[in-house]
């Protein structure tokens, strides 16, 4: 049995950017300026204006918005569509591994979306700079969150996806998002199910963010442990799935 | 001229000329179907009234989440500087207006910042929308008395005594207090006195709602809230 390949890995993440820029991916960010242009200015405020921790808050959540349907779009329906194209048996004849498809599937969306919410993060700061005369650095603490949360999206995407259809994942990935961030609502507080909660609020900073001076450098340290065992653990799942699918 | 020159040429200006078309009959078509227009708008406000428990649900959701931001980042900010709670004090009455709350304290931080027609405007939604409750009446009774207008704040205090009902006996306590102040800067001694009477009467039947857990966001010395 072979060993991963990270340069056969590298080349199908490249095709995935390449597809995402074939199909206008970049024009996401006009759309997203757009957005905050519109959307800021009408928050109501009753003639107060809008506060910088609003703004902040508010262009988070719109990043977010964003980031999941582009994720979503760019991902739930990758395998089913080159299983049907039959691109898939192009790319596992070259010889990639199944293995090395998933993975440098799920790199090739971290990347287009690190590229995305940057642009959207450069944007908002922008945008700050110029209505509050602050470039509010933090933002990155915020991108950071956001992106991590929609790579293990992604990554939970694509094992459905290697075992189902677009519809069932796409539907199983909003599911996620859901109980992820659902735990303080449906366990109550001390029970020894939080342990095992899956639960996606560690990357969740926007109030820190927003309304505070961010967070903490440790704090950033357990998110991209976090990051890493859930996106690991999601892969090895697309991996085993993909490798037992009769193709 | 070849077919695609033709094409090349007036393809553009045809969709041009469809879509100028499209927009100038935007204002005759909105002429014909004024009743259309009102069915639509009728099937709007059902549908919004449909919608109550989720509003409400989600009105409940937007000022639960403002509780931990307001006490773990803002706490030694003074409630008249919190202009960060606007946007969500808006959403929350427009979900949903009978959300006491929000009005009140949305109210007091716009007249603490000098913007006191707003918020005698929104106090005066609030007593639309909860004509029978005593808070918001107080509420409305204690901006106009902010605002300088005294006889108006007196006839919304009695109105408060008159016919306001009070969540529990907390809210009545707070109200009276409020009443009591505005009958006192109004000369009325007699029916702040017998206010009074009526707090003493509440402190002591109900001692919890006479000393609720009092916040001192900026540290004054003096409970914001």
């Amino acid at each position: 049995m072979r060993g991963t390949s990270w340069a056969r890995v590298a080349a199908i993440a490249q095709g995935v950017v390449a597809d995402a820029l074939r199909r206008r991916v970049p024009y996401v960010v006009l759309a997203f300026a757009g957005l905050l242009a519109v959307a800021i200015p009408s928050l109501p405020s009753y003639n107060e204006g809008v506060d910088a921790a609003v703004y902040r808050e508010v262009a988070l959540a719109l990043t977010f918005v964003a980031a999941l349907v582009v994720t979503l779009s760019l991902t739930v329906n990758r395998v089913p569509s080159e299983i049907e194209r039959r691109v898939v048996y192009s790319v596992l004849a070259r010889p990639a591994s199944r293995t090395e498809y998933v993975v440098g599937t799920w790199a090739g969306v971290a990347v287009v979306m690190g590229g995305l919410i940057g642009a959207f993060t450069l944007l908002e700061q922008a945008l700050g700079l110029a209505v509050y005369g602050d470039p509010m650095w933090r933002l990155w603490q915020g991108a950071l969150g956001v992106w991590m949360e929609v790579c293990v999206l992604s990554a939970f995407a694509l094992a459905l996806s290697a075992a189902t259809g677009a519809v069932a994942a796409a539907a199983g990935s909003l599911t996620l998002l859901f109980v992820g961030h659902s735990r303080s609502a449906l366990l109550s507080e001390g029970s020894p199910l939080a342990l095992v909660y899956p639960s996606l609020e560690a990357f969740n900073v926007i109030d820190p963010v927003a309304h505070g001076a961010g967070v903490q450098p440790a704090y950033v340290v357990t998110m991209v442990l976090a990051f890493a065992a859930w996106v690991i653990a999601l892969l090895a799942l697309a991996a085993l799935l993909f490798n037992r699918r009769d193709l | 001229m070849t077919d695609e020159l033709l094409r090349a040429r007036f393809a553009p200006a045809a969709v041009a000329a469809l879509l100028a078309v499209a927009l100038l009959m935007q204002t005759p078509a909105a002429v014909l179907s004024a009743s259309a227009s009102a069915g639509g708008d009728a099937v709007g406000r059902a549908g919004w009234a449909y919608m109550t428990g989720l509003r409400r649900f989600a009105a409940a959701v937007l000022w639960n989440r403002m509780e931990p931001l307001f006490h773990e980042y803002y706490e030694y900010r003074p409630l008249a500087e919190q202009t960060h709670l606007l946007p969500t004090t808006w959403m929350v009455v427009t979900l949903d207006p009978q959300f006491e709350e929000a009005y009140y304290v949305t109210g007091y931080l716009l007249s603490k910042r000098g913007r006191a027609q707003e918020g005698l405007e929104l106090a005066e939604a609030g007593v639309r929308e909860n004509p029978r409750s005593g808070t918001m009446r107080a509420n409305y009774a204690q901006l106009l008395l902010f605002a300088g207008r005294r006889d108006r704040a007196v006839e919304q205090a009695d109105e408060a005594l008159a016919i306001g009902t009070w969540r529990d006996e907390e809210w009545r306590y707070e109200g009276y207090a409020v009443m009591r102040d505005i009958y006192r800067h109004a000369g009325l001694e007699e029916r702040a006195e017998r206010l009074q009477a009526e707090l003493d009467r509440i402190a002591e039947e109900h001692p919890e709602a006479a000393a609720p857990e009092a916040h001192d966001h900026d540290g004054d010395g003096v409970p914001d809230h």
